[in-house]
């Protein structure tokens, strides 16, 4: 079934829109949700929450892409089951390997200012994403929108493991740079 | 986590950049196969490709230290033989167009440079558009300055190479007047491949981001844009009309909350 269909069980509040999308979508969602979590019970439990938050926001919400827009909801319920579990540790849990690595961004006492809307901090990553050549954008956000290991980067776009590390660093470091450069991390 | 603000913004990358990388893409030959190519090849390319360099010399660039492995120069003629290159075109509203940060000007172009860049062995052919400013709609430029573009294609009327995406920039040619909005580079815009990095900012101060939608010419045919796909400025003939767009745009886009 393509998204044009699906978006309209969601539209017609046939509950097989989430049963379809499921079909579709749930399996690339439960890996992004597992990345982060670690957990497949966990990123299940993520992606049904997905699914149901997608249920509520269509419609109104009519997506472009169905597939980015559960992705998106999952990402961001994930998140914050993973921030959620760290506050109950008091701060005390492991971080997955792609946050450690963005923390790097932000070194020593420094902090991304809190000042800063998160529409403008927002409106600079896509700054930094619209400079960057194409095979570099794609290999940065398969590790820090989708948080894929390295291994599964470098099979997917057929580079060396040492490559994808290479090309994670220097742009990490560039984003850090603009990012202080223009005043988001003080 | 101090990074949550990070993250959450990463997660609001445009979606054609997250969708673009969750597509699955062909995997690259084996490493066996490529090896038994690459030995099969080598006797006969060492000799050729050890006298090419020393006969082609270090690049016609000076090049800083950022730009590793990579050597460029300017061509008189393009090789033959239908070199293709394809790249995939985001989609884009006017409103990321000019929320976005380019400079936007009119002018006139004064020169077009074929050029090949080198990285490590892997050919790229691009040019180097340079445009004379004639009236300066956004951007710290002035009127009477020349403006050096990087474009992903060469230019020419006798290339024969075809590089997708690339349409309208292939058209220019020395004398046309255009509107031009090229992207601005810093010592971070960086392009890398084959264990190569060409720091973009050393070969020209803006680029085209790609070669379709960042400039509007007025050719012997008529006015020629991105109709459509991006633009839709009905009754649009001369660039007169396409200034008085860009200026209604940039004032939308400037007071959208």
């Amino acid at each position: 079934m393509d998204d044009g269909e699906i978006l309209e069980l969601f539209r017609a509040r046939n509950t097989d829109a989430i049963a379809e999308s499921q079909k579709k979508y749930g399996s690339r969602c439960h890996t992004l949700a597992q990345n982060l979590l670690g957990s497949a019970q966990d990123a299940e439990e993520a992606v049904n929450d997905a699914l149901n938050a997608a249920w509520d926001a269509i419609p109104p919400a009519c997506p472009r892409s169905l597939g980015a827009f559960l992705g998106k909801i999952t990402r961001n319920l994930a998140l914050k089951r993973l921030r959620d579990a760290n506050v109950q540790k008091r701060g005390g849990g492991i971080l997955p390997a792609p946050l450690e690595e963005l923390e790097t961004c932000v070194p020593g006492g420094a902090r991304v200012e809190e000042a800063v809307e998160a529409r403008e901090l927002s409106r600079a990553v896509n700054v930094f994403l619209d400079a960057l050549p194409r095979d570099d954008r794609r290999v940065f956000l398969r590790r820090y929108w989708y948080f894929d290991e390295v291994k599964a980067i470098a099979a997917r776009f057929g580079f060396s493991e040492s490559k994808v590390k290479m090309i994670l660093k220097r742009r990490r470091d560039q984003l850090a740079a603009q990012l202080k450069k223009e005043g988001y991390i003080v | 986590m101090k990074t949550d603000l990070l993250v959450d913004a990463i997660g609001d990358a445009r979606e054609e950049y997250v969708l673009d990388a969750g597509t699955t893409h062909p995997k690259k030959k084996p490493a066996w196969l490529k090896l038994t190519a690459a030995a099969a090849c080598l006797a006969l390319l060492a000799g050729a490709v050890s006298l090419s360099g020393l006969l082609r010399g270090p690049g016609d660039y000076m090049l800083s230290e950022r730009s590793e492995n990579v050597r460029v120069y300017r061509l008189k003629d393009l090789p033959k033989g239908g070199v293709s290159a394809s790249y995939n075109l985001m989609k884009l509203t006017d409103e990321d167009i000019f929320s976005s940060d380019t400079v936007i000007f009119r002018g006139t172009v004064t020169d077009i440079e074929n050029i090949e860049v080198d990285m490590n062995g892997e050919s790229f052919y691009w040019s180097i558009v340079s445009v004379e400013v004639s009236k300066v709609l956004r951007g710290g430029l002035t009127v009477g300055q020349t403006v050096r573009i990087r474009a992903d294609t060469p230019i020419g009327g006798d290339v024969d190479m075809w590089v997708e995406d690339n349409g309208i920039v292939s058209m220019l040619r020395v004398g046309m007047e255009g509107i031009f909005m090229p992207a601005p580079y810093d010592a971070d815009s960086l392009f890398g491949a084959n264990g190569a990095w060409l720091c973009l900012g050393d070969i020209a101060p803006y680029g085209f981001r790609d070669g379709v939608r960042w400039v509007f010419l007025r050719t012997e045919t008529g006015l020629v844009f991105e109709r459509d796909a991006t633009y839709s400025i009905p009754g649009a003939h001369t660039l007169e009309d396409i200034e008085t767009y860009i200026r209604a745009m940039l004032e939308k886009t400037a007071t959208r909350p």
